[in-house]
């Protein structure tokens, strides 16, 4: 199947993707088949941003990431500033159908489905090297904020910001930004992990965090990173 | 010789100089007869421990991490510790029984640690640790990680609970 930029054949697929009803595979694997490895690392560090760029209007990820990787609609994550070795392992994650417990993992598998590894790393690259989104308006989350320096010990929860980095800046290697990341994919992200439909957190360190956390906790997370993005990032 | 040394300095000098001596040799005998820290040495592969493609096997992957009693009826606890965290978070363990403890890093150097047992080890990515120990009182005890990994180290804990030995279930 070969397609071309915005052909009517590509457009009808994605539509009759988002329209297939949700079956959510067992995942009986591991939890995502990247390992950080040096052959890993190197394929990371070969990542071309230029061609990224190119791929990105190509394969089209910018009719719904954004031109830069900033998302024009609530709906989908932005990826700029992401770090590369986060948006390399999703990348491979949804083509080894390790995120399809959700309609939109089972989209994104059928749009990465072709993609090579080279492909995959060029685009990490180019939006790793794109600034992270700009803050939203901040509104004051006192749950947020302790669970992002403090944590919770008697429930087990680190704080966020040990492993997602000062700020929600990420980390090496694949520890995702959440700053000014839109509020509705983190809410979104945080409740397909606690009910298991998103999995590809080896040991199930993600899953087992969500699954402790309330509804109010999530609303409050969402919002507080959210308010995070370049201008506090960057500090 | 144009300065004096006294001859008690004399005396302190050919002491401390034979402790320098002593210390050397006894490091270079055992260096010499490969010797290394206690434990069992066993290599892993760390970077791929979730996968079966490494070094070591999948002894450590997702599926297979837990209690199990091995074919001669001893309990293997076999956990993975990553940043930051031991998987399984929680576990249940009986009283005045032995216990062989099998844990990997996943990614950083970390520790092990349950106060007022001897279970203290230390967990070097690219190696298996492994001790075999007994814990004789009931009651929670928290699992530490003693050897600094990262910014969420002071967070890095679980839970392992004693019971009784004839309320254990596996």
């Amino acid at each position: 199947m070969t397609f071309t930029p915005r052909s009517p054949l590509r457009i009808a697929a994605v539509i009759v993707a988002l329209a297939l009803p949700v079956t959510a595979q067992e995942n009986t694997g591991p939890s995502t088949n990247v390992a950080w490895t040096i052959n890993t690392l190197n394929l990371l560090r070969s990542g071309d941003p230029e061609r990224g760029a190119k791929l990105n209007t190509k394969l089209e990820c910018a009719t719904c990431h954004g031109d830069t990787g900033l998302s024009t609609n609530e709906t989908w994550p932005s990826l700029s500033g992401q770090p590369a070795g986060y948006l390399f392992k999703v990348l491979k994650d949804y083509q080894d159908n390790k995120l399809s417990g959700t309609d939109r993992g089972q989209l994104m598998a059928f749009i990465v489905e072709e993609m090579t590894d080279q492909d995959m790393v060029d685009l990490a690259s180019y939006f790793a090297a794109n600034p992270l989104p700009p803050a939203q308006p901040v509104t004051k989350q006192d749950a947020a904020e302790t669970l992002d320096l403090l944590g919770d010990p008697k429930r087990l929860i680190p704080p966020c910001s040990v492993c997602h980095g000062k700020n929600a800046k990420g980390d090496f290697p694949d520890f995702p930004a959440l700053a000014g990341q839109s509020p509705d994919y983190l809410k979104r992200s945080l409740n397909n992990f606690r009910a298991g439909e998103r999995g590809n957190d080896v040991y199930s360190r993600m899953r087992l965090i969500a699954r402790r956390l309330t509804d109010e906790e999530i609303n409050s997370i969402a919002a507080y990173f959210a308010a995070k993005g370049t201008v506090l990032a960057q500090e | 010789m144009a300065f004096h040394i006294d001859k008690l300095e004399k005396r302190w000098i050919y002491m401390v100089a034979g402790i320098v001596v002593m210390a050397w040799g006894i490091q270079i005998y055992y260096a010499a007869q490969g010797w290394h820290p206690p434990s069992n040495v066993e290599v892993i592969d760390s970077a791929q421990l979730h996968l079966a493609s490494g070094v070591g096997g999948d002894e450590f992957s997702e599926q297979n991490i837990g209690i199990k009693r091995d074919e001669n009826g001893m309990l293997v606890v076999t956990m993975v510790a990553a940043r930051y965290g031991f998987y399984p978070q929680e576990i249940t363990l009986p009283q005045g029984e032995p216990f062989k403890m099998r844990i990997a890093s996943f990614d950083v150097l970390h520790g092990i640690y349950i106060p007022l047992t001897n279970l203290n080890l230390m967990l070097v990515p690219g190696y298996v640790s492994e001790v075999t120990t007994t814990v004789n009182t009931l009651g929670d005890y928290p699992m530490l990680c003693h050897d600094f990994c990262g910014m969420g180290h002071a967070y890095m804990f679980g839970n392992v609970k004693i019971v009784p030995a004839d309320e254990y279930k596996l």
